[in-house]
């Protein structure tokens, strides 16, 4: 798995897309899935589509907005039921690229949902950027890596 | 030394601002690890985050200091200040959690103008010699919001930003910790853990 983040509107899209294309893939739309549209079912284990299409989403190669995925369950007051479901979807899919917008990095808001919101996405990439075997930041669609595999500074 | 790190909310910079701490005390031998807490428990929310700070923390051999207004310590024999350091500088590394908050505090609660709070807090941070061998002093990124501010709230991020210019110039290291993951601006990666 990556980590791709950066502001909004940077081109992390197109740098995940150009990943896999390095990698001699070429990502088609039905392999992305959309944080803010994905398929959420009631327990909130993702289940996506592929156990109804399974032939047409037989594989996700970026997820993207992730920050959008949880707002939803922060919204929904399902925080904690974030991370167990990122580890499900890492289980099935261990190559995923996964796009997220920093939202962190302003004042406190006043609004709790805000301040939760913002909270729980630092949460999440954190828990991802331990096992992630890359983490970059993108600005204006350059990629400034904070950690790669070969970085003697890995955390714990 | 001192030390600078920011970062996102949520970011992790915290507990790694902890394991530096922990890190050169152990390091250099150092007896003594001081945590000032800088929090108003006002809401229910902050005593929810002061309490998850405080498990973050716990084992970790801190010696908590509250106080709102940042480094106003003493040593055995001086009685001015509130709090009396349990040891000599160089058997202390202090751990200031943070100066967003302590700025604020010195802004909306004691009432001082952005430059106020500003020359306050800079002239305890160059008084640490008195105080400490090392310190370590976590920030805040809160520069990118895209807001357009006002009044003292624009006040207060342009003093943050002063702040934490200000800083970083005179730290000896100075990094941001994204999502757990230190990203340095300044000095040499002398830690690994």
């Amino acid at each position: 798995m990556e980590l791709i983040i950066g502001g909004c509107f940077q081109g992390k899209l197109a740098y995940a897309k150009q990943r896999w294309k390095e990698a001699g893939t070429r990502v088609r739309e039905e392999e992305i899935l959309d944080g803010g549209s994905m398929v959420l079912c009631e327990t909130a284990k993702w289940c996506g589509a592929r156990s109804t299409e399974k032939d047409s989403f037989a594989c996700v190669r970026i997820l993207n907005q992730l920050h959008l995925l949880v707002r939803r369950f922060v919204e929904t007051g399902k925080t904690q039921e974030i991370i167990p479901l990122m580890d499900q979807l890492l289980a099935d899919w261990p190559d995923l690229l996964i796009v997220c917008d920093e939202v962190g990095l302003g004042l406190i808001p006043v609004e709790e949902t805000e301040r939760l919101y913002r909270e729980a996405v630092g949460r999440t990439l954190c828990h991802l950027a331990r096992q992630a075997r890359q983490m970059v930041r993108i600005t204006g669609g350059f990629p400034l890596v904070i950690r790669s595999a070969d970085d003697a500074q890995l955390p714990s | 030394m001192l030390y600078l790190i920011t970062g996102a909310s949520g970011s992790g910079k915290s507990e790694y601002a902890e394991d530096v701490a922990c890190y050169l005390a152990r390091r250099d031998g150092m007896r003594y690890k001081l945590y000032v807490a800088t929090m108003e428990a006002k809401s229910e929310e902050a005593q929810e985050r002061i309490a998850r700070h405080k498990r973050q923390r716990q084992g970790k051999g801190f010696v908590t200091v509250e106080s709102l207004y940042g480094l106003a310590f003493s040593f055995p024999g001086e009685e001015k200040a509130p709090f009396r350091l349990p040891c000599l500088p160089q058997d202390c590394v202090i751990l200031l959690e943070c100066l967003s908050n302590l700025l604020a505090n010195l802004m909306f609660s004691d009432k001082r103008s952005g430059g106020q709070a500003t020359e306050a807090i800079l002239s305890q941070v160059r008084q640490r010699q008195r105080l400490c061998r090392h310190l370590v002093i976590v920030t805040n990124e809160v520069f990118s919001d895209g807001m357009l501010y006002t009044g003292e709230v624009l006040e207060y991020v342009r003093a943050l930003g002063t702040l934490n210019r200000l800083l970083a110039e005179e730290a000896d290291g100075f990094l941001e910790v994204v999502y757990s993951v230190p990203l340095w601006l300044k000095g040499d990666r002398i830690w690994q853990f």
